[in-house]
This record gives C-alpha cells, structure tokens and sequence, in this order.
C-alpha cells in the first residue's frame, strides 16, 4: 500500500495538523512540549540553526543621478525585461511604479556608500516616468536590490537597519503580467498581501512574513522552517517567477499604537505556527469579492474582527462559528487592532461585545471614487480600489494626450496570454472584459473633469458589491498624492517604502561596490 | 470533454472576483444552489473533476495524485466512483443555522468545516490501476448580494480548506 499526503494548492493544508513549540526572543512560547524530531513537521527545517553574523548596513544609491544610463542599465539588466512598450520603460509597467514625490523619507535607516561584502542590499531609484510638467511628479520604484542567496542576511539587514518594520505590508506584484492581462493591470499587477513581523530572535532581529492562508507555500520558510519564512517561502521563490514586493507602512499615531501592532502580529505568528486555528477555525476565502466586511443600516459590522482576536487571544468565537478572509483582509482585521493593547483588552474581548478600541484601519473601498469629479480631499472614497491608473497619470502631470496614451497602454482593448495563471483567473478576467472596456472609456472621461457627466458614470460602474479592502486597495492607498490643491487626502493611510528585488549577487556586484 | 464541461460551469458559478488573489495555484469559491450537505458532496466532487490549468488538462484529483500529462494523454485519468459526508450533521446543521441567522443580521454566516469523503479509481481504458480516497473539508458561506439589478439575493457558496488524498493503493494483479 502507498500513501501519500500531499499539501494541495487549493488553499489547503494537512487535516492532521501538529503543534510544535518555537521561541521569539529566546523564550519558548506557547505550544505543547517539545516533540522528538521524528514527531516534528517540519522537524529538519524547523531545527536548522545558521549562524549569527554581523548586521550589515544598506548601500546607497538613490539620488545618485537617477536618470544615468549606465545605472538604468545595470538595474535593468539586473531586473531582466518584461514588458515590450517602445515608447516606455520597458522594465517596470508605470502602473506598478509609485509617485516620486510620495515615496516616504527614509530618516531614520542606516545606510552607507559602498560595501565590498556581496550579502549588502542595495537601495537604487528607479524611473519609469519622469515628471510630464512643472507641478508634475515622476512614477518610479526605490528598488531594493537583494541578493536571492542570503534571504536570511537580507533579511537581518532590513530589520536591524529599519528599511522594514513591524506592520509593514509586502504586495507581491508581478511585472511579468503588464501587458498581458488588462484586469491585472486594474489591479496594478499586485495579486497578494503578506505582512512583515520584525522579531528579536537569538540575538539578531529579523523580519518574517506573516500570511493568510497560513499555510507552507506561503510561510513554509525554506531555511528556518514553517512560521519562520524569510520571503523564502515557495511563494517568494518558486511558484512567482520574477516577483517584485513593495513595502508599504500604515500610518500610526503613536507608539502605543505601533507597540500594539508588534504585540498583535507576534500572536498572530505564534498561532500561525501552532496550527491550531488554521484552517479549522479561520480559513483561506478564495473569493476577493466577498469579504466579512459588512454595512448594517450604514454601520460597520466589525464583529469578525473582535472574533479574530479572540482566536489569537486564545478565546473561543462568540459572533461566528468559523472566519474566512482572504490575504488582504487579514492584513486589514490586524491593522483595525491597532487601538487595542491585546494585555489589556483581553478581557473586553471575552466578555463577547466588539470592545470601542476595534475600528476600520480604513474605509473600506468603493470601486471607483470622486477625485476625479465633485470630490474633495476630505471625502473618505475619493479615490476607489480601481482609480489607480488615472491616479497615477494625473500625479504626473501629463497633457490630456499623453494621459490617454497610457490609459491605453495600460488597456489596450485587448488580452494576451498570461502563463502561468490559472483557468479560474483567465475565466474570471473573461467576465470581466465589459467592464474592462467601458473603464478605459471611464478613464478617459476622467481626463474631461466635466463632474457631471462623470459621477453619472461612476454611479453606473461602481458595482453592487460590498465595500472592500483588496490588495490593489492598499496600494492605491499609498500611490494616493499627500493633498490635493492645498488640501490634506484625509482618506490616505498607508505610505510606500521600498520594491525588493532579488536578483543574482554576480548581477549586484557592481552596484554594491562602485 | 467531460472535465473542460465542468470546469466552465465552474467559471460560470464563481463569483466574478474583481480582484485576482494569491490564487493562481487555488480554486475560487464555488456557487451551489445550497448549503445542504448534499450540494456541497457534489460540489466537492466537481473540484476533485474539475480541470485547473489548460495547459496540462489534468483535473485537481489527477494532479494530486501526480499523474502526468504524457499519462493522461495516453488514457489514464483518475475517475470519482463515490462520496460521502462525514461530519456529524446535527453539529453542521446547528452551524448552518446560525449562519443563516448572522446573515439575517446582515453578516456573512459561515459554518463549520464540514468533512466529505471521495473514492476514486485510477483508470486506463477498463483496466484499473489504482484506488483511493480523498478526505475533503469545506464549509458554505450564507450571504446576501446584489444581483445585476441591484436587488438583494441570498447566495450560497462552498470554499474547500482542505483536500487531502488519505489512501492511494496500486490494484492488485
């Protein structure tokens, strides 16, 4: 007799699952005795030590002339081409490409000139489209260039030098769909959220990836082990060819609130590495259109949130018997925690009512917004989860010929092959191929800021779906301008940091030393 | 084709997702007429049937149980003889009727997973090569949505959060 067991890709995960006890700081946490290795899962890996060395600082390349060609080359050929415009960058789509002008300073990471050590990270900038006027700003990426044979060094070096915090969200975004797919292009090429967890670990301070579905290809760490992925899990470097992450930081408050996060986020990753409420109590929802997130006589009903940190707390579900959401949804229920301190709150959470510290990281989102129409910086859905194209051509400046170019670009009235993706997603960019259409002539409405014709528009597209909190929505969050004419984006909560890239060290050499 | 049939029923039952997810290696949410148990074994063994990349033409059963391309081109194919539910239905049930009293509230009701057994046999012509069993939990989401008019429908729909082969036996000769 044969059997097998076999972890499917259908969100799926071992019925059978075991516990094991880890450590975050030194301290054991949580989980039953230590089993034998035999007894482990995954025993080898999770029993892999690599040795501590010392931190490196970043190498630091921005502002170092952007537009010199012989660096574009470089990262160009570092990067490898994907997509074919002649008139464009050809390296990076603009859609997945940021505001120069937002990108958020980095005031307080280490960072050095050179380095002759082939483990170093390298911050570079990136130009996919220079400003198109006085007032216009540029779309491009601060890539971070790290080389793909020292994830875990990598990964020291962006915690202990601050390029990555706690709270911090990872969008994987594949360049090698622009041009391929058009509502991959509505969505900017992102397609996942994880979230970054900085923990003191051994000595060393590293960054992991926490994710929903909590399963192994996507935090099965190939050098740490299962819970312990350094971006290295099968998601980051297998199944994706060619994946870039954006980091993108929500906006906090305080220190309290970000203390909080940190606190939040380690339980999550503890109960991540137990298996003890995934999928059994909270599960993978494979379907982006249908969140838990729901509006009752135009209230938010954020009992789904209160129930996940019960089950993170260690407490039974009171409002459901069971949570799904999916990868975006996760990131946003954690972040909408962010006022509770989990030390102090527990007992709130028990006593079965949604505690007053649970609220909306951000409004969720409607399709489209009115920034482009009768809206002003102040309205909570000025801009909508699918703005992001003309958001991004309005930011640079660009005359009305130019931004309709790109909006073509963008969406050429026209699908072409996207291997790799599956039946479902080819099914479901199919159905959508109307709505496609009438979107390009939406955004080329935009251009006309007649706000009448266009909020008559919008009120037609905007579907009869729930509001919601996808991907495409947080990194339409931070491609959003500051303010607009004077006027402070009151909706804006989330800032971009960085684009990692990894690439071959022979490809970095250069750029880490000269 | 059998499979490609069911795979376009499939895309036709999904919701249309506006937004891709991680998804390019999972399943969508399946659309069933119910949250009766007896929809969700056949839509359990739809998935199982159900072709997910073109480019192989191999069923999610088919690729779990590592059949080739070249195999499956030369006429092995996994075939789904049964399926049963397992789960204690009085505590499904129970669940089920909470999610229909959240979605009453407005929410989005959610049951408990559910386990559903399937059997197989892996076939070449008459001949049968192997057998098996696959041990599958789902659970059914109860909500309301807007339909393309705008008024409010209750739609059910099964998401699979695990699919487990269990036994994988070679014929005896």
């Amino acid at each position: 007799m044969r059997t097998k067991k076999i972890i499917m890709g259908l969100a799926i995960i071992s019925v059978t699952h075991q516990s094991f006890a880890f450590s975050i700081g030194g301290t054991q946490i949580g989980g039953p005795k230590p089993k034998t290795p035999t007894e482990q899962q995954p025993a080898k890996k999770a029993t892999t030590l690599v040795s501590i060395k010392p931190s490196l600082p970043i190498v630091n390349k921005l502002g170092k002339n952007p537009f010199n060609t012989d660096i574009a080359a470089k990262i160009e050929s570092a990067l490898g081409k994907f997509t074919q415009a002649p008139s464009l960058n050809p390296t990076v789509a603009y859609y997945e490409t940021f505001p120069a002008r937002n990108i958020l300073p980095l005031t307080d990471v280490k960072m050095i000139d050179r380095s002759d050590d082939s483990d170093s990270v390298v911050l570079t900038d990136y130009v996919s489209i220079p400003g198109q006027s006085a007032n216009g700003s540029a779309l491009g990426l601060r890539m971070a260039l790290v080389p793909e044979e020292s994830r875990v060094r990598a990964s020291q070096q962006m915690a202990e030098n601050g390029l990555i915090k706690t709270g911090d969200l990872i969008v994987s975004t594949r360049p090698l769909f622009a041009n391929s797919l058009q509502y991959l292009a509505l969505q900017l090429l992102s397609t996942h959220i994880s979230m970054a967890v900085v923990v003191n670990e051994n000595g060393r301070k590293l960054v992991y990836n926490l994710d929903m579905p909590m399963d192994d290809k996507m935090m099965g760490g190939k050098n740490l082990g299962f819970g312990k992925s350094v971006m290295d899990a099968s998601h980051f470097t297998e199944d994706n060819p060619n994946l870039m992450l954006h980091i993108l930081r929500p906006r906090m408050e305080s220190e309290a609130q970000r203390q909080n996060i940190q606190k939040w986020l380690e339980k999550a990753l503890v109960k991540a590495r137990e298996k003890k409420i995934y999928p059994s109590k909270l599960s993978f929802n494979t379907d982006y259109n249908s969140p838990m997130y729901r509006e009752v006589n135009g209230k938010a009903d954020l009992s789904f949130v209160a129930d996940t940190a019960r089950l993170l707390l260690g407490q039974s579900l009171t409002a459901n018997d069971h949570l799904q959401q999916f990868c975006s949804e996760f990131a946003w229920v954690l972040l909408s925690l962010k006022d509770c301190n989990p030390d102090a709150t527990s007992s709130d959470f028990k006593k079965g009512k949604i505690p007053a510290c649970v609220s909306e990281f951000f409004k969720p989102m409607q399709m489209f917004g009115s920034a482009f129409s009768s809206g002003t910086a102040k309205d909570e859905d000025f801009y909508g989860m699918t703005d992001g194209i003309p958001m991004l051509i309005n930011q640079t400046g660009a005359n009305p010929q130019l931004s309709m170019q790109l909006i073509d670009f963008a969406l050429p009235g026209k699908d072409k092959e996207a291997k790799g993706l599956s039946v479902g997603h080819k099914g479901v960019a199919a159905l959508m191929a109307p709505l496609i259409k009438q979107t390009n002539g939406y955004f080329k409405l935009t251009l006309t800021r007649d706000a009448k014709q266009i909020d008559g528009a919008r009120a037609m597209l905007n579907p009869n779906t729930p509001r919601n909190y996808s991907p495409t929505g947080f990194v339409v969050h931070a491609g959003m301008p500051d303010s607009v004419n004077g006027v402070k984006v009151a909706q804006k909560k989330l800032d971009y940091v960085v684009t990692i890239k990894y690439v071959p060290k022979a490809k970095l050499k250069d750029l880490q030393s000269k | 084709m059998k499979n490609q049939i069911l795979m376009t029923t499939l895309v036709l039952f999904t919701a249309v997702a506006g937004y891709a997810n991680e998804g390019e290696q999972r399943l969508q949410s399946i659309g069933t007429i119910s949250c009766d148990t007896k929809d969700l074994v056949r839509a359990v063994k739809i998935t199982a049937d159900t072709v997910f990349l073109t480019e192989t033409g191999l069923t999610v059963l088919e690729e779990k149980l590592e059949i080739t391309k070249d195999q499956k081109s030369m006429g092995q194919q996994a075939d789904i003889t049964n399926a049963e539910f397992l789960s204690t239905k009085k505590d499904y049930t129970a669940s089920l009727n909470k999610a229909y009293k959240i979605n009453q509230k407005g929410g989005v009701g959610i049951t408990i997973p559910a386990s559903i057994k399937l059997t197989y046999n892996v076939v070449k012509g008459d001949t049968v090569l192997s057998k098996g069993e696959v041990l599958s939990t789902v659970t059914c989401r109860v909500e309301t949505k807007k339909n393309v008019q705008g008024d409010d429908t209750l739609k059910h729909s099964m998401q699979v959060t695990s699919f487990e082969i269990t036994k994988d036996f070679e014929e005896k000769k």
